[in-house]
């Protein structure tokens, strides 16, 4: 693990009013990468895809007390829309009071069975919403990317339908200053609870129940036929320039991420 | 009555009468689209050296409300006719003077025809966008004083239909992924053509759910709407 771990202090919230002011409690508490969502699923095309490994390269993680999964869970007949409640411009979507963070640079990574713990978050005692994250770039010393510097993420796995398995790499690189906002965050923190936040990759997204790899049809794209696939951009197939562009949108959206509270681990 | 006290009643009806309309003033509202739709985008605006012309941009607009007031109930005009910076007019209503904060209106439906070059290449387009997307709380303040006119502006920013994200705060400017839509080679891009097109490189954003060339002209749509110039209006769904 990298975790170039930066203090900041949280900005005071204070109570206005003719008593004196009173500073809501603040607690620290352990952000822990969660291999518990990388489950075996089956994508729209048929494929069994069983994910062996991923890696994510983030920046500053951010706690909300609101924003965009509030709206989610009190308009939820609205969210198929495209951009819900936001402000009529790109990149003005952001919404929602930060009161939670931890700052830094972190090279995550998810491994069925395994559990990395990064460092404490600090948040504000408080009801949470959701969670945004900035997506980072690996950089030469990051030992498990080493040859890869300068993107933001990997996915290993084996997608098998039919009887064929093809096993696959894919790598993400995200644009500069990628901000991911709206990542479920629903949990109660006290002075007590949680102990521990979880944060986890899924494959199969829990409220819409579409998986990771949909739209990726895994044997058209070994064209090769050698059971084994790359998708990389820089790829010479057009097919599998675009299902790496997919899998890339896919993995930046708030869709396969979530934050639970936790004391499990 | 009295006749000096009837004419005194008369004198002070007639005064009070002029102060009430005195103050109020005609609040007029307007469509305009800046010099990229009335003259169109040049090439120096596009990161991959296309230039976009447009041979009609028409907005049906409706239920455009400033402060408390309904000012047009609904029109339709073409942008793309030049105004010399004046707009096409909606409609106007009188109104206390004053300052009538904030604003709502509809696009109901965008209807589209230009042309984008880059050296010999070209690619014509006839896009009618109909999903109608409601502006609300937009950023505005139009003052009118008595007598006067206050001027209120639908403004629609042509350039956001051709970003390459919905999540950068300053995205770029590309036509290249249209241009490559155009599967059966006739220069014209079709809306099946698009629908039937992926997204590639294009980023769309934290919440994703649009997945081919379409989707992502109508998402960009409905970022179109803006008031006063650089006015920022919130969307519902």
């Amino acid at each position: 693990m990298r975790a170039v771990c930066r203090t900041s202090l949280l900005g005071a919230v204070a109570s206005a009013g003719c008593a004196q002011p009173t500073e809501v409690p603040r607690v620290a508490i352990d952000l822990v990468v969660d291999s518990s969502g990388l489950l075996p699923v089956t994508n729209d095309l048929g494929y069994l895809v069983e994910v062996a490994e991923a890696e994510l390269v983030v920046v500053d993680f951010e706690f909300a007390r609101a924003g965009e999964m509030h709206t989610r869970a009190l308009w939820p007949a609205l969210w198929d829309a495209i951009i819900p409640a936001a402000y009529a411009h790109p990149g003005h979507s952001q919404e929602g009071d930060v009161t939670g963070e931890l700052l830094g640079q972190f090279h995550l990574q998810w491994r069925p069975g395994q559990v990395q713990r990064l460092a404490p978050a600090t948040l504000l005692v408080g009801d949470y919403a959701s969670a945004n994250f900035t997506f980072g770039f690996s950089g030469p010393e990051d030992s498990v990317t080493a040859g890869r510097e300068g993107t933001t993420g990997m996915v290993r796995g084996i997608a098998t339908r039919g009887g064929r398995s093809i096993v696959f790499e894919a790598v993400m690189t995200a644009p500069p200053d990628r901000l991911l906002v709206g990542i479920p965050f629903e949990v109660s923190v006290t002075l007590e609870v949680p102990s521990e936040l979880a944060f986890r990759l899924v494959t199969e997204d829990p409220l819409e129940g579409d998986t990771l790899f949909d739209g990726i049809d895994f044997g058209a794209l070994d064209v090769d036929g050698d059971g084994v696939l790359t998708l990389v951009p820089e790829a010479s197939e057009p097919a599998v320039v675009e299902a790496a562009y997919a899998l890339r949108r896919t993995l930046m959206t708030h869709d396969h991420y979530e934050i639970l509270g936790t004391s499990d681990f | 009555m009295h006749p000096i006290i009837r004419s005194s009643t008369l004198a002070l009806v007639s005064v009070m009468t002029m102060a009430c309309e005195a103050e109020s003033g005609t609040l007029e509202a307007t469509a305009y689209g800046e010099s990229f739709i009335e003259d169109g985008i040049p090439a120096t605006a596009f990161a991959d050296g296309w230039s976009v012309a447009f041979d009609r941009f028409t907005v049906d607009v409706s239920e455009v409300v400033v402060g408390s007031t309904l000012v047009v109930t609904a029109a339709s005009v073409d942008v793309a006719i030049a105004t010399g910076g004046l707009g096409q007019e909606l409609g106007e209503v009188e109104v206390p003077e004053g300052r009538h904060a904030q604003a709502s209106f509809t696009l109901q439906r965008i209807d589209i025809v230009g042309t984008a070059s880059r050296g010999d290449e070209q690619r014509s387009f006839q896009w009618l966008l109909e999903e109608p997307t409601h502006y609300h709380g937009c950023e505005s303040s139009t003052e009118v004083r008595p007598g006067g006119v206050g001027r209120f502006q639908v403004t629609v920013h042509a350039d956001h239909l051709f970003y390459d994200s919905v999540a950068a705060e300053s995205p770029m400017m590309r036509f290249q992924h249209f241009a490559d839509a155009d599967a059966n080679g006739d220069t014209i891009l079709e809306q099946g053509e698009l629908a039937a097109t992926g997204l590639g490189a294009l980023d769309a954003g934290s919440e994703g759910h649009v997945h081919d060339l379409w989707g992502w002209l109508l998402a960009l749509a409905r970022t179109l709407g803006h008031v006063d110039g650089e006015g920022h209006c919130h969307v519902d769904a």
